[in-house]
């Protein structure tokens, strides 16, 4: 096939010196120091946001990314709560590490969201509406959470707890108000979970890698009323509908908890909508000192 | 479910849209599905699982996985049109969960013509050595980065090419979070200055440019939302020789994978060979600093790589040879390599009656002697090697045919293997792995269409620190394989791998596997069953970690 090869040298010529020019022109961010926002404003929100970590403690990445759900928990601190699950290969114990962090309700939760890369975290499990995906590596999860607290809660939700010492009883009450419609796919989901255990774990970033005293925070203990909860209503809800709902349990003889470190998360899911979570509370069962 | 049935109908707007951009050329629709040839192929994997807690294999609930798919291609005058549907119910052991489900993730139209090709939808692409763009599917590897988006190329002369290309890519059933542009221009100096060189040499050059849009969402770095990279390279092939080179330049990246560093990134690629009959003789040497470059700056492990950086070291495909494989090092690294091939002449007391051919190879990796500055930036040189060997492998292949029925190939290769670097982001968790192999391969033919082809393998492997955490990996390991071939049809396989050098004495494991394989024309059934070592699995220097297994295996492919 002949053309007129000149003419179209001249025209196309141009014309992809252009293309490249403007491509190179507008495509490039040049940052100089500081690299590191000071300044954030925090945002005001009567949203709680859950942060689920997933976690194991011979996982040698795995606490860069506690850090970072520290820091965004502290940096919003009251509007965001965080649970680490401990479940899959990274958590399971050798001889030469017995502890255990591992849970049935862990194990569910892993296997339900199809966790198998760690760490990874979902925010209120949201998913991300591009790439369907519902757990991300650490650096999404701040976009994710500011996200969710810019949106307007749906409901309240408040825990309340009671502690026997001696029977090691804990009765927990949990207050619910709508101030949107609901449906019945609306669940209430309550868990055990523990702070400052101090126990070995695997970090990458150190020398040598064995930390023997680390803090695990936020550590999902067990359910109280099942891994995804019970639902609220078995009809839809209407806006300002209140539910009240009571619950004990008692932490067994042979758990090494220490109560002055447990406290309880509430949270309310959409089984009907990828089970994203609509609010969280949580209570500790002693005041924090 | 909900999803399957959105990704159905997208597919049949797409199919939709495509006949109506047919149809406003001037092409009649009729004409195009007559005048038209259909092409495709298609694989069906699947795998019942046994649980082989031996081997460390896991309980497979569904007991049966299965990967599978079918690419359609219909090509008619200028145009042609394809499709792949994809199916992973759920997918294979080793590969990612997030495939699960089925639809049509890749579907385009082409135009094609001497002027210009105009892609709409996704496609693959590649400029130069890929170093700061590639976009491709290993789909062994569970890898499709493909961009889906719009794309031309554009040749107004001999000799001069421009691509151009914008869109997203995939990342399992979506696409990342980053948009990707970018243009690479490909001159063949002989063809555009026909008498500039003497026949004998061909020069080719280039340049490309790639860049990423993702918006900054958080608020603890000032993030660029733009990031470009670019790079320039050359080829020249003379008569005895030929060198080629690349050097690429990325603007700062702060990413998951370089800790946010906002170091700029260089790579640099330098081949050069000399060829005469019966010699060949290379070096390579190679600089990588800061070239981890994502459509997705979050995004970790193989999952939206924007390039592919190949590695600087022999790939070997013996069994026993790959359990320590290597992989680039895209946050930086320095290496070289060596190899040289020379065929002893046939006819000679060494080379024997038919001739015997020796390659010698030898690479060695470190890491770049960095000072760091702050928190964010470092500073080092180009080809500045750091105090930490991340790879060495010095081997030596010797092939030689005895009779007419008879041939061999005896392999002996040295590896130091950086565990620590490859496997636990650098940190002092095992030390190294000195692994020595020899290998025979032997391949007689008993009559024309039936041969036997045996291969016995052994590696002495040691670590440089204890056993911490047990695994079915270390030790020294025997391999046995015997396959017998009735041409062109029949393939019956047994292998066994035994990890008899094994820390713990209840690993010390044999892993089986017997295979029977038939070939008709284009359509391949392979029935298997064994046991499947865990650990790395590299193609082309791109790895993914594989859990043990223990399963029969049915695979049914074919093209027309």
């Amino acid at each position: 096939m002949k053309r007129n090869k000149y003419k179209v040298e001249n025209q196309y010529g141009i014309l992809s010196i252009i293309c490249f020019a403007l491509i190179v022109l507008f495509s490039c961010d040049m940052i100089d120091p500081p690299y590191k926002e000071e300044n954030y404003v925090p945002i005001e929100s009567n949203q709680v946001v859950l942060i689920e970590e997933y976690t194991g403690f011979t996982c040698g990445n795995c606490p860069p990314a506690a850090e970072e759900a520290h820091r965004l928990k502290d940096r919003d601190s009251g509007n965001v709560i965080v649970l680490t699950v401990h479940a899959g290969t990274y958590a399971e114990p050798s001889e030469k590490h017995p502890y255990d962090f591992r849970t049935i309700v862990a194990a569910e939760l892993n296997d339900f969201f199809k966790i198998n890369k760690y760490p990874v975290g979902m925010v209120n499990r949201v998913v991300d509406p591009e790439s369907g995906r519902q757990n991300f590596s650490r650096s999404n999860w701040e976009k994710y959470v500011n996200a969710e607290l810019k949106k307007e809660a749906r409901l309240g939700l408040r825990v309340g707890t009671q502690y026997n010492a001696t029977t090691k009883r804990i009765d927990i009450e949990v207050n619910v108000e709508y101030f949107t419609k609901g449906t019945k796919d609306h669940f209430l989901a309550v868990y055990v979970v523990e702070d400052s255990i101090v126990q070995y774990q695997l970090d990458y970033r150190k020398t040598p890698s064995d930390i023997y005293n680390y803090v695990h925070n936020y550590v999902l203990r067990d359910e109280v009323n099942g891994t995804f909860g019970e639902s609220l209503s078995n009809s839809d809800i209407n806006t300002g509908e209140r539910f009240t709902k009571n619950y004990s349990y008692v932490i067994a003889e042979d758990k090494d908890w220490r109560p002055r470190h447990i406290w309880i998360l509430a949270y309310v899911h959409d089984k009907g909508n990828s089970y994203q979570i609509l609010q969280s509370a949580q209570a500790f069962l002693y005041p924090k000192q | 479910m909900e999803a399957n049935k959105f990704r159905f109908f997208e597919g049949k707007i797409y199919l939709f849209v495509v006949l109506i951009i047919i149809s406003s050329l001037g092409l009649e629709a009729q004409d195009f599905i007559e005048s038209g040839r259909l092409s495709g192929n298609f694989q069906i994997e699947s795998q019942y699982y046994f649980k082989d807690s031996l081997i460390g294999s896991e309980d497979v609930s569904e007991k049966i996985r299965s990967n599978s798919f079918l690419n359609l291609i219909y090509n008619s005058s200028n145009f042609e049109v394809g499709l792949r549907y994809e199916a992973y119910q759920p997918p294979l052991l080793g590969f990612d969960v997030e495939y699960q489900g089925s639809g049509v993730p890749y579907k385009y139209v082409t135009y094609r013509s001497e002027l210009v090709d105009v892609t709409a939808g996704d496609f693959y692409e590649q400029f130069g050595s890929g170093m700061i763009f590639r976009s491709y599917e290993e789909r062994n590897l569970g890898i499709d980065n493909a961009i889906g988006g719009f794309r031309f190329k554009f040749r107004p002369f001999a000799g001069f090419e421009l691509t151009g290309l914008m869109g997203k890519q995939r990342s399992f059933w979506g696409k990342g979070a980053g948009i990707v542009r970018g243009g690479d221009l490909n001159l063949n100096v002989n063809e555009l200055a026909e008498g500039l060189l003497p026949d004998e040499f061909q020069l080719n050059l280039g340049g490309s440019i790639a860049s990423k849009y993702q918006a900054d969402e958080e608020s603890t770095y000032f993030l660029p939302e733009n990031v470009l990279a670019y790079s320039f390279r050359f080829g020249l092939i003379g008569p005895s020789y030929s060198v080629d080179g690349e050097y690429a330049y990325k603007y700062n990246d702060p990413n998951l994978t370089n800790e946010f560093s906002y170091n700029p990134g260089i790579g640099l690629i330098l081949n050069g060979s000399y060829f005469q009959k019966g010699l060949g003789i290379s070096l390579n040497i190679h600089h990588i600093d800061n070239m981890d470059f994502r459509s997705d700056r979050n995004s970790v492990g193989n999952v939206l790589n924007l390039n592919f950086i190949p590695p600087l070291t022999k790939l070997h495909t013996y069994r026993l040879a790959s359990i320590y494989p290597y992989g680039t090092q895209l946050n930086g690294e320095a290496g070289i390599q060596g190899e040289i091939t020379y065929k002893i002449p046939k006819k000679t007391s060494l080379g024997g009656k038919y001739g015997t051919t020796v390659i010698v190879n030898y690479s060695t990796v470190y890491g770049l002697d960095t000072v760091r500055i702050d928190q964010f930036t470092y500073e080092t040189e180009i080809f500045k090697f750091g105090d930490r060997q991340y790879f060495r492998d010095f081997n030596i292949e010797v092939s030689r045919r005895w009779t007419k029925k008879f041939k061999s190939i005896f392999t002996y290769l040295s590896l130091i293997y950086n565990k620590d670097i490859l496997e636990a982001e650098g940190s002092a968790e095992f030390g190294k792995v000195h692994a020595d192999a020899a290998i025979v391969d032997m391949t007689y033919r008993i009559v024309d269409d039936h041969a036997v082809r045996m291969e016995l393998q052994h590696m002495w492997a040691r670590q440089d620190s204890t056993i911490k955490k047990p695994d079915n990996i270390n030790g020294n390991w025997a391999m046995f394989l015997l396959e017998y071939t009735i041409a062109p049809a029949f393939f019956l396989t047994v292998i066994d791998e035994y990890n008899y050098g094994n820390d713990s004495e209840e690993r010390q494991v044999h892993y089986p596997t017997y295979s029977f394989a038939y070939i008709h024309n284009t359509t391949r059934f392979v029935l298997a069953y064994g046991r499947q070592r865990g650990g790395l699995l590299c193609i082309g220097g791109v790895c993914r970690e594989v859990p043990a297994s223990n399963a029969v295996t049915f695979t049914l492919s074919s093209s027309f």
